[in-house]
């Protein structure tokens, strides 16, 4: 459905220009739930935006191009460009700053479902109220006619959840959707994620560096570090056996804090706009000389999945 | 990858509370913020509090560190009431107990260097700026932070860093506690584990005590050796860390035991979504409506809290009988 074809994207600023995203190739397929993990810095949200296009103005495509189907994104006229926007969704991070703060929420998703899927008014508005029912709401009649002032956290994400589904789009991004919630709002949030992901057809792109999240919702991870995607491949394999140095050292931050350990990478990562061979040597505990000398290939460890890396974990005996 | 270890129970002093609350409250409008918090943090120990946005622990923070003051209730530093301070033992209080909060970004001055806001935190202290400068590059040393970033503004730091500068802006003055409000919630997971172990290693060169404020049972329960929990302004289970751990007993901390570590399968099935928007009885339990185990009685009043055993707390008519075992 969705197809990055070595993709690389600028920020340009006054004074610099910083590599956001470097030859990136990303296979998304009807119905994938896809987790995209990596720091804040990493690049997750470039990916995600550049999707529907809605980088911003300093942003500059330097190379590649992104497919929605047969029809190239980055050179779409504005008319089919909109058709491809009606087929996605999206949910930020903040979910209040998302909603109108002058519209109650029980319109605003009625809008969604007469500009995307043509609906009439009457019906976009029961239906809105369907679908606040269907996201475990007790009283929806009366929360349409709330404004976002009124909601907690919790409540202005699952109103937003629930615009995103209205229209039963092909491809939900969700950026960091549970971020800045409690643990337990977080765990229902993503409970009821995992219903509706059962019941729609919908891919999802999942953005989060919670990893904890990815493995609960998504069949399949990237993992993003400094603009790249150093390791990709099925969830269940990478996260019980991952191959590249980051995603060992983010795996081990995540568990080992149930052993009352608290390891972690060592280091920043660092954005520098000189050329580095492999993004992550600097923090690198596994480095060998021809890291400095070379950029790693992709490694195709088994079918589907690939590590950038020069000498994957796991696989020095072999080598 | 490094390993930190938390400072063994036996190095403690057990000497009385450094920072104690007794009988908080604090009221905003009509509703109590906090209601009747007593919480004592001892000499060189972690105390966690723990519970969700909205049920007080910030408040009770800013209350201890002497920020806000309280409807009701008495803050006492080293067994002296906070409001019977001299000019001078204030200035003392001031100094020995600090505060870091969430989001280091807002803590510091945008338009300031990083030098300046250190430096401004060192007034209380009577020394020369030569020796002043000559503490700031220890701490940046042990914080492993580089020189360089004095001469930057906060925007130019990430935010691990800056977070770093705050523990280093709270250690200048040689403090005795330190109130962590959620300091690793806005970092990435590769960070959060830096900071922590950072935490404990400061801990163990150094004679301080932690507040640790967090909203993760499983954080808490790694850095601190007794933890408090907090729901909707009142205290519903304190105790020793490891058992509240193993066998959570409140049913709300059970609930956040569940969620810190469990997996999203089956787990809001069984408890109804947290509506903040639910209506309660005044009298009753406050917890009373996504309770799994509630009986009649939670509709009509409120628990105390239950000493179960020695020093381990819980605020649950359910757990009456169990006192003493």
């Amino acid at each position: 459905m969705v197809f990055f074809d070595s993709v690389s994207i600028n920020y340009i600023t006054s004074k610099t220009i910083i590599p956001a995203l470097k030859n990136v190739n990303l296979f998304i397929n009807n119905g994938d739930h896809l987790g995209l993990v990596g720091e804040s810095g990493s690049g997750k949200t470039t990916l995600a935006l550049a999707i529907p296009r809605l980088l911003p103005n300093n942003a500059k495509i330097i190379s590649g191009r992104i497919l929605w189907y047969d029809t190239d994104i980055l050179r779409a006229s504005a008319k089919s460009l909109n058709q491809i926007r009606k087929n996605i969704s999206i949910i930020f991070q903040n979910a209040l700053a998302c909603l109108n703060p002058l519209l109650p929420i029980g319109k605003q998703i009625a809008d969604v479902l007469r500009y995307k899927a043509g609906k009439s008014v009457i019906v976009s508005k029961i239906r809105a109220i369907d679908l606040l029912a269907q996201l475990g709401f007790t009283n929806p009649e009366q929360l349409a006619r709330k404004y976002p002032f009124e909601l907690s956290g919790g409540m202005a994400q699952r109103v937003l959840i629930a615009m995103a589904i209205a229209a039963e789009p092909r491809l939900i991004i969700a950026d960091e959707p549970t971020t800045g919630l409690d643990v337990i709002v977080q765990m229902e949030i993503l409970h009821l994620w995992r219903d509706l992901l059962s019941q729609f057809k919908s891919a999802l792109l999942l953005i989060s560096h919670d990893i904890r999240v990815v493995i609960d919702l998504c069949e399949k991870i990237a993992c993003m570090y400094h603009g790249e995607i150093v390791e990709k491949g099925v969830t269940q394999r990478i996260v019980s056996d991952p191959r590249h140095p980051y995603t060992a050292g983010l795996m081990q931050s995540f568990y080992g804090i149930q052993k009352r350990m608290f390891p972690f990478i060592p280091g920043v990562p660092t954005v520098s706009v000189q050329e580095q061979t492999c993004g992550f040597l600097p923090r690198c505990s596994f480095r060998t000389e021809k890291c400095l000398v070379e950029p790693p290939p992709y490694v195709q460890i088994e079918e589907g999945w690939e590590v950038k890396c020069w000498r994957p974990l796991g696989l020095q005996t072999c080598a | 990858m490094l390993e930190a270890v938390r400072p063994s129970n036996v190095r403690m002093i057990m000497s009385g509370p450094i920072l104690e609350g007794l009988e908080l409250r604090k009221k905003f409008g009509t509703m109590y913020a906090v209601d009747c918090v007593s919480l004592a943090i001892g000499a060189w120990e972690t105390v966690g509090l723990v519970g969700e946005s909205g049920s007080g622990k910030t408040t009770l923070a800013k209350i201890l560190c002497g920020l806000l003051e309280p409807s009701s209730g008495h803050v006492l530093y080293k067994g002296v009431d906070l409001r019977k301070l001299t000019r001078e033992s204030w200035k003392q209080f001031r100094r020995g107990v600090q505060i870091v909060f969430q989001n280091p970004l807002l803590a510091f001055n945008p338009k300031f260097t990083i030098k300046r806001a250190l430096l401004d935190a060192m007034r209380l202290i009577t020394a020369d700026k030569l020796q002043k400068e000559e503490k700031i590059l220890d701490l940046l040393n042990e914080v492993n932070l580089d020189v360089s970033i004095l001469n930057k503004r906060p925007s130019q730091l990430s935010g691990g860093q800056l977070q770093r500068v705050a523990f280093v802006r709270a250690l200048l003055l040689d403090p005795q506690v330190i109130c962590l409000d959620e300091p690793t919630s806005a970092l990435d997971a590769s960070i959060q584990g830096q900071i922590l172990s950072l935490l404990v290693e400061l801990q163990q060169n150094r004679e301080i005590s932690y507040l640790f404020i967090t909203h993760d049972l499983k954080i808490a329960w790694a850095i601190s050796q007794r933890i408090y929990v907090m729901y909707k302004g009142v205290i519903v289970e304190q105790g020793n860390a490891d058992e509240m751990f193993n066998t959570p007993r409140h049913p709300y901390t059970a609930l956040l035991f569940k969620a810190a570590t469990g997996s999203i399968v089956g787990f809001a099935r069984s408890t109804p979504l947290s509506d903040p928007t639910a209506t309660l009885k005044k009298t009753g339990c406050r917890f009373v409506a996504l309770c799994d185990r509630r009986k009649d009685r939670c509709f009509e009043s409120e628990p105390p809290l239950f000493e179960i055993k020695g020093d381990y707390y819980v605020r649950c008519w359910e757990e009456k009988g169990k006192e003493g075992q």
